[in-house]
């Protein structure tokens, strides 16, 4: 069995990948937010991958996907749209690299995208199980287990996903509002452009 | 000249320039003025001098590389000077 992480180089997500590192081989994925960021932030997120035994770190570009969300779509669903074209993506490489899950870092409550209605409307955009091992953790939790792990200190370095995002993103959501919001940009060309983009190394 | 602080920022690993007091930055004042590599409705990523250089509308000013502290704080005055309008 073998599940696709998606690790931005925050604190939480690889924690998740450690977690399920016990019952799986992974794979883990990145989506690189240059132009906006610099390569510290990839070289992190790679490191933690490493760190929580993934064998293999795809990367994906992602800034103008994220500028054009920006420029088209209503600001205060960023994360949410963000969030779903991801696991879009995921899905897709996940059959690519024969991956039988995608695992996130998502937790409830704690930003304005991991709300329980944002998460099942960003979980609908995949057919996929989407694993959740921090669900139910607090921060604190996470954290504890961070350090225990060894990724705290490197989760706590260059990391700059929340640029594009908005000050007060939404914190419920509707299917109905977000398929509004994506028939405003190139869903399809957008995700394509992207795939034939990816770079993969093994770690 | 606006008073802003500038030092390294810990989490993004960039150093960055922050107004004292919150202003609205017209980041559309930057064309013209500056090479724009992107633009959005929230920031713009600009090259000058250099530097990549990210403005934030909100007021934080990023440079995504670079070691010359002088350099980067004398970039980010003439920045604010081209941006700044005040909001009453």
């Amino acid at each position: 069995m073998r599940g696709l992480l998606l690790i931005s180089g925050g604190l939480d997500s690889p924690v998740a990948g450690w977690i399920m590192a016990k019952q799986m081989e992974l794979y883990s994925v990145h989506f690189s937010g240059e132009p906006f960021v610099n390569k510290e932030a990839e070289n992190k997120a790679k490191s933690l991958a490493k760190a929580v035994g993934c064998k293999k770190f795809i990367l994906v570009p992602f800034g103008q996907i994220q500028e054009e969300l920006t420029k088209k779509c209503n600001h205060r669903y960023y994360y949410i749209l963000t969030k779903r074209l991801m696991l879009m993506i995921s899905e897709k490489l996940a059959k690519k690299y024969n991956c039988d899950y995608l695992i996130t870092g998502d937790s409830l409550g704690q930003v304005g995208s991991q709300t329980l209605s944002n998460l099942t409307n960003i979980t609908m955009a995949t057919k996929m199980e989407v694993l959740r091992p921090l669900l139910s953790y607090d921060k604190i939790e996470t954290i504890e287990l961070a350090k225990k792990i060894g990724t705290y200190e490197l989760s706590t370095g260059p990391e700059m996903c929340s640029l594009l995002g908005p000050k007060h993103p939404a914190t419920k959501s509707s299917i109905e509002l977000i398929d509004i919001e994506e028939s405003k940009i190139d869903l399809n060309g957008m995700m394509g452009a992207a795939l034939n983009k990816i770079e993969d190394e093994d770690l | 000249m606006e008073e802003f602080t500038f030092e390294k920022c810990k989490t993004k690993g960039a150093y960055s320039a922050k107004l004292k007091h919150n202003k609205k930055l017209e980041l559309k004042n930057l064309k013209g003025k500056f090479e724009i590599v992107s633009e959005t409705p929230v920031l713009y990523l600009i090259k000058a001098d250099g530097y990549n250089i990210v403005v934030h509308a909100y007021g934080e000013i990023l440079f995504k590389e670079g070691t010359n502290v002088d350099e980067m704080k004398e970039l980010s005055a003439k920045i604010y000077s081209i941006l700044l309008k005040k909001v009453y």
